[in-house]
């Protein structure tokens, strides 16, 4: 038999009135194993923080993503957003499966070409492109997604100058009844900025328009939004077709798809309002299919879809470095990991669970950080068993930014684990040592020496 | 001027056909090997000629259709009438008065018969022929100014005689002379010529003509020759009163011409030999009382009694009749076989899969949960995620199946004919038995020809009784209703438009299935239980390249190592509604269909070294959707292919077996955009083998570029001719 765990002992209000609606459980149970293997054996392994990502899960989200789009519409074409997570490794899972890259930068683009990608199948999209990039992307005919004006007239003299035709898209922003509007990126479909680019383009006849493309927001809450967006976009295409008998090839509805997540100040938890991926493939897919294209005309459906594929595939291991009680009377937990590296933390209630056995009993507790920062909360309020220094937690739904985003403030960054779909962990990013911190940094001769 | 020029060829060919039509050929040089001998005996020759001439002024005067004169089926009695009156009296006034109306009637028997027969579908052989040579002889006791021709003065055998003598001793020094004097004769007897060098001729147009023709013609001899031989009968009188070749044309005509040559027609022509044999024997006790010869008559007779039992069978099984006629038993007899392998399912109604996307098939034709019995020719269709479940955890829901909702489509066009859409979905693992079909939609695609939907989610029926779908169009969406524990989407093939109809087997007209990733194509194919299958996508530049349209002009530059030639080529439409590309500079036909997800060629005629041939071959089967790693199988002619003399040399096996045979390849490699293609290359590759060893290969590269084929490019051995479409 066991040993039975210890719990240090905690004194908690009685609350005599009626239970609350949710009622006495704790939020969660506690998580041993992530794919069988034990969180116990990956931080021993691997260390504290680790971020650990599930490839079973990965490819079980994006056939899923893919059945479900791919038996609403006929032609779908899935592109990785790469700077949801570009390790190389779980790019290359995407790309196993048949996703193209969907990059926003040169450094993105460098990495997409690097992993295999042809540059047909890498679509260049953001607003910071420079001449360079611009010449690379033409050179390698990947489809470039205009993002204003002034890209447009370079794209023109670009080509005019390498004497090509670059496959072009233009971004198109638009009202689809969610606020705030995403109006800062590319053209907006009310008040005619994407005719006139469209316009633009068609009468230089030195771009090739291909695509259009939007990207209504992020974290949609709302599927029907899209059905909106899905419309104004057929509209523009179809009008292309009618005005300059233009068969447009793709219609990118990007990415924002929400995980499970539960953002800041929602009553509920996210898994129980955000809407399925269903719901969103419905809006999408019914609305292009009745939007009138001619049979042998239907566009490509292009979907950046990011975050819902693989947020839930990635957790973030951690330790209890200390418990201590605040002014107030609250408990206090301080782990390993901070908004270093859990950089979602600033807008998401991250599911966090004890990686042990625990008891029954929980107590409201906030969450630190380790830097020596005010700002490094993880969570403000949760309600976790007595936790003691060295025990063990995963931090859910941690897969989509944290790892792109994750900041080498104070700490070093931790390494990433793959686990595979046979139960191997692979490690696909080493932890940061002080010599790949300190590789760019470049000291001036008179300041080596120092005496103190 | 240029119209009698087409006016003169017209009539010549129709007098050289009338000669090989006798030999149910309309072969040229056959003809004229034909017409020679019969002016073996000048006098015999000239009255078969005339009485053409006679035939083709009567159908003309008549305004009868002009192509009817070109193919000779009009006069081919009247060259038989014209020599027999030329062999049964002299040269006099008379004779040309009953030369000219014996020629006008037989015209005449010829169309009633013609008609007459055609209705159930026989074919009218000599029967004018003879009708018309017994009303002569009977009559002609009657008429004292035609004198019997008793002296040939101008047969050629009084004139050369020793030619004809050499011939007859040369063969002499063979084994089984005995034999081949009898076959040549009655190969001669045809043309009222007992002489050796007459059927030498014969038997060379024959072969020139067809190999299988003159094995047929040898077998069917020898079958009866031998029943003549165990019965103890006379066979050599047969042979001097023009009786013999009896054998001979049946054989052909069973054996080859009407039937498909095979081993079981061989054995078809084993059987009716001895029984021509009956015939003969006593058809002759019977007329050689009215004075009347009988010629062919037993071979009319069994022709048509032995076609007309084929054409009554209730079912088509062994041996099989000659559907179109291509006068000659080597294309009858490759273009079924090779049609047998090409496009034997094709003549099914084209049926789509009801879904979009990829699905797999939990239950498939003769299923062992529930399709059995009545409704054993249906498919149930679901979703599987990667650990193969339907369902995502905890799979209490209806929801929680990854099939329920999809959409359904609907799989070919058709009118909507019954509807239930009242029945709540089940829970899962609940049945309702008493409405087992659950919410259901019968669609009729054509007569005796229903697709049923079931198990629809309760509601979401998109269609009304009565309306037209167009294949493809959502109607429903996939449900829980009826005999169903969890969702799935039910479809099967009825001939009748009611609920709980029998099933009928009908394939899937094209469709892929995925097996671990890897893509095969399926064209009228059954999908099975556990197949991943998925509707085909086309692609608009294949469909664009070859929308040939009626009336529309192709230029092609051709270029090889030393010349640079132009050819023109225009599609047409015929009245059958086939289409067919012609040549105008070799006038050269390819026909073609085009489908809509398939291109394919399905028969070629005339010249083998045009380029029209080479793209005939490059093309032969075009999937019109563009996937990398898909490839496209299919068989070609073996006369399409092979040199003509490994052809004609493989002809005399081909009825009992093939050793030469010829594959087509065809596969995408390239485009320049896998979503919208502005261009494609595709590689077509076609082999030929001949006891299974490779022995040639053409390899073709077509390029599809700005809606058209923009170039092919043909590399036969060491021959390479590059082709570019010339706007």
């Amino acid at each position: 038999m066991e040993k039975k765990q210890y719990e240090r002992p905690i004194i908690k209000s009685l609350n005599a009135g009626l239970m609350n609606k949710f009622g006495t459980r704790t939020e969660y149970a506690p998580m041993t194993h992530i794919d069988n293997v034990a969180v116990k054996d990956l931080i021993r392994e691997f260390g504290s923080p680790l971020f650990v990502l599930s490839e079973r899960k990965i490819r079980d989200n994006f056939k899923t993503a893919k059945r479900i789009f791919e038996t609403r519409y006929p032609k779908v074409q899935f592109a990785w957003s790469y700077k949801t997570n570009y390790i190389n490794a779980i790019c290359n899972i995407f790309h196993q499966e048949g996703s193209w890259a969907e990059v926003v930068s040169r450094f993105e683009y460098e990495k997409a070409l690097k992993n295999g990608v042809p540059g047909k199948k890498i679509l260049f999209n953001g607003p910071d492109k420079t001449d360079d990039d611009l010449r690379t992307a033409i050179k390698n005919d990947s489809p470039i997604h205009i993002d204003h004006l002034d890209e447009l007239y370079r794209l023109i003299e670009l080509a005019t100058e390498l004497k090509t035709k670059p496959r072009v898209a233009i971004r198109v922003n638009m009202d689809t009844g969610v606020y705030p509007m995403w109006d800062r990126f590319g053209f907006n479909y009310e008040n005619g900025q994407a005719w006139d680019a469209i316009n633009k383009i068609m009468a230089t006849d030195k771009l090739n328009l291909i695509g259009l493309h939007c990207h209504i927001g992020t974290y949609m809450l709302v599927p029907s939004a899209y059905g909106v967006a899905a419309n104004k976009m057929a509209d523009l295409a179809l009008g292309v077709k009618k005005r300059y008998n233009k068969v447009i090839s793709y219609i990118d509805m990007g990415g924002g798809f929400a995980s499970k997540n539960t953002l800041k100040g929602s009553m509920q938890l996210g898994v129980d309002y955000v809407p399925e991926i269903n719901q969103y493939a419905e809006a999408i897919c019914s609305t292009l299919l009745n939007a009138g294209f001619d049979k042998d005309e239907l566009p490509y459906l292009y979907l950046e879809t990011g975050r819902a594929l693989i947020d839930d595939a990635g957790f973030l291991l951690g330790s209890v470095i200390s418990n201590k009680r605040l002014s107030d009377g609250r408990r206090a937990t301080i782990m390993d990991f901070g908004v270093n590296i859990l950089f979602t933390a600033f807008w998401y209630d991250h599911k966090v669970s004890p990686a042990q056995e625990f008891g029954m009993h929980t107590e409201d507790s906030v969450i630190y950080g380790p830097l020596c920062m005010n700002i490094d909360v993880v969570r403000e309020n949760i309600s976790l068993p007595p936790l003691k220094a060295g025990d063990q937690v995963v931090v859910h739904y941690v897969g989509a930014y944290n790892i792109t985003q994750s900041m080498q403030f104070i700490a070093l960054r931790p390494a990433v684990v793959l686990i595979d779909l046979s139960g191997k962990p692979h490690v696909i990013k080493q932890k940061e040592s002080l010599k790949d911190v300190e590789n760019n940094e470049v000291m001036p001769d008179y300041l080596k020496k120092i005496k103190l | 001027m240029k119209k009698v020029k087409q006016h003169i060829i017209l009539y010549i060919e129709g007098i050289l056909n009338s000669y090989s039509q006798i030999f149910f050929s309309t072969n040229k040089l056959f003809a004229l090997l034909l017409m020679f001998v019969t002016f073996f005996d000048l006098r015999l020759g000239f009255s078969g000629l005339l009485a053409i001439l006679i035939g083709q002024f009567t159908a003309t005067v008549f305004n009868f259709n002009k192509e009817h004169i070109r193919s000779g089926s009009y006069t081919f009695n009247a060259v038989l009438v014209g020599i027999a009156i030329g062999n049964m009296y002299e040269y006099n006034v008379s004779f040309f008065v009953l030369l000219l109306m014996s020629s006008i009637l037989v015209f005449f028997i010829t169309l009633w018969f013609s008609t007459s027969l055609a209705k159930r579908g026989l074919p009218y052989l000599s029967i004018p022929f003879i009708i018309t040579i017994w009303i002569v002889v009977l009559s002609s006791g009657n008429f004292f100014s035609l004198k019997p021709n008793i002296e040939h003065t101008y047969f050629l055998n009084t004139i050369f005689p020793g030619v004809f003598n050499q011939t007859t001793q040369d063969i002499s020094g063979y084994r089984f002379a005995n034999f081949i004097y009898l076959y040549l004769r009655s190969l001669g007897a045809i043309f009222f010529q007992y002489n050796d060098l007459a059927g030498i001729f014969i038997v060379i147009g024959l072969i020139i003509y067809s190999r299988i023709a003159f094995v047929l013609s040898v077998f069917g001899f020898i079958v009866g020759y031998l029943f003549y031989y165990f019965l103890q009968g006379d066979f050599t009188p047969l042979v001097y009163t023009y009786i013999g070749f009896n054998f001979i044309l049946t054989a052909i005509a069973l054996g080859g011409f009407f039937v498909v040559a095979s081993n079981k027609s061989f054995l078809l022509i084993l059987f009716m030999m001895p029984i021509i044999g009956l015939l003969i024997s006593s058809l002759n006790v019977f007329f050689i009382n009215l004075h009347l010869p009988i010629y062919s008559l037993p071979f009319n007779i069994i022709v048509l009694l032995c076609l007309s039992a084929l054409y009554l069978r209730p079912s088509a099984n062994g041996l099989q009749l000659v559907g179109v006629q291509q006068y000659s038993p080597e294309k009858n007899h490759y273009k079924y076989y090779n049609s047998l392998e090409r496009f034997s399912a094709e003549t099914y109604y084209h049926i789509a899969l009801p879904i979009m996307g990829e699905w797999h098939i939990s239950q498939g034709h003769n299923g062992d949960i529930t399709h059995k019995e009545d409704w054993k020719f249906a498919w149930d269709f679901d979703l599987l995620d990667i650990d193969d479940k339907s369902f995502k955890l905890p799979g209490e829901a209806l929801t929680d199946f990854y099939c329920y909702d999809m959409p359904v489509l609907a799989p070919a066009d058709g009118w909507i004919v019954t509807i239930v859409d009242t029945i709540l979905d089940n829970q899962i693992g609940e049945v309702n038995l008493e409405n087992n079909w659950g919410n259901t939609i019968i669609l009729k695609h054509g007569e005796l020809l229903y697709s049923k939907l079931s198990h629809l989610k309760h509601d979401s029926i998109k269609v009304k009784v009565g309306d037209f779908v167009r294949k493809g169009t959502c109607i429903a969406t996939v449900g829980n209703s009826g005999r169903s524990p969890e969702p799935h989407l039910h479809f099967q093939m009825q001939a009748t438009p009611h609920i709980g109809s029998k099933t009928v087997s009908h394939p899937i007209s094209y469709y892929l299935s995925n097996e671990n990733e890897l893509l095969n194509f399926h064209s009228f194919d059954i999908p099975v239980q556990h197949e991943v299958v998925s509707n085909i996508l086309t692609t608009k530049l294949l469909l664009d390249s070859f929308n040939f349209i009626p009336g529309e002009k192709i230029k092609w530059l051709l270029k090889n190592e030393s010349k640079e030639e132009n050819v023109q080529w225009e599609i047409f439409t015929n009245a059958l509604n086939q289409s067919y590309i012609y040549c105008h500079t070799t006038k050269s036909t390819a026909y073609y269909v085009n489908n809509g997800t398939l291109f394919y060629f399905t028969d070629f005629y005339g010249d083998k070294n045009s380029f029209l041939h080479s793209f005939y071959l490059a093309a032969h089967r075009v999937l019109l959707a563009y996937y990398e790693d898909v490839t496209i199988k299919d068989k070609l002619l073996i006369d399409s292919f092979f040199n003509p003399i490994i052809k004609t040399i493989h002809d005399f096996t081909a009825p009992f077996f093939h050793y030469c045979t010829a594959d087509y390849q065809f596969q995408f490699i390239s485009t320049d955009d896998e979503h919208l293609p502005t261009n494609i290359n595709a590689k077509s590759i076609s082999e030929g083998k001949i006891f299974g060893k490779k022995t040639q290969t053409i390899e073709s590269i077509i390029t599809f570029d700005k809606n058209t084929i923009q170039s092919v490019e043909i590399l036969n051995g060491n021959k390479k001719i590059t082709a570019t479409c010339v706007r």
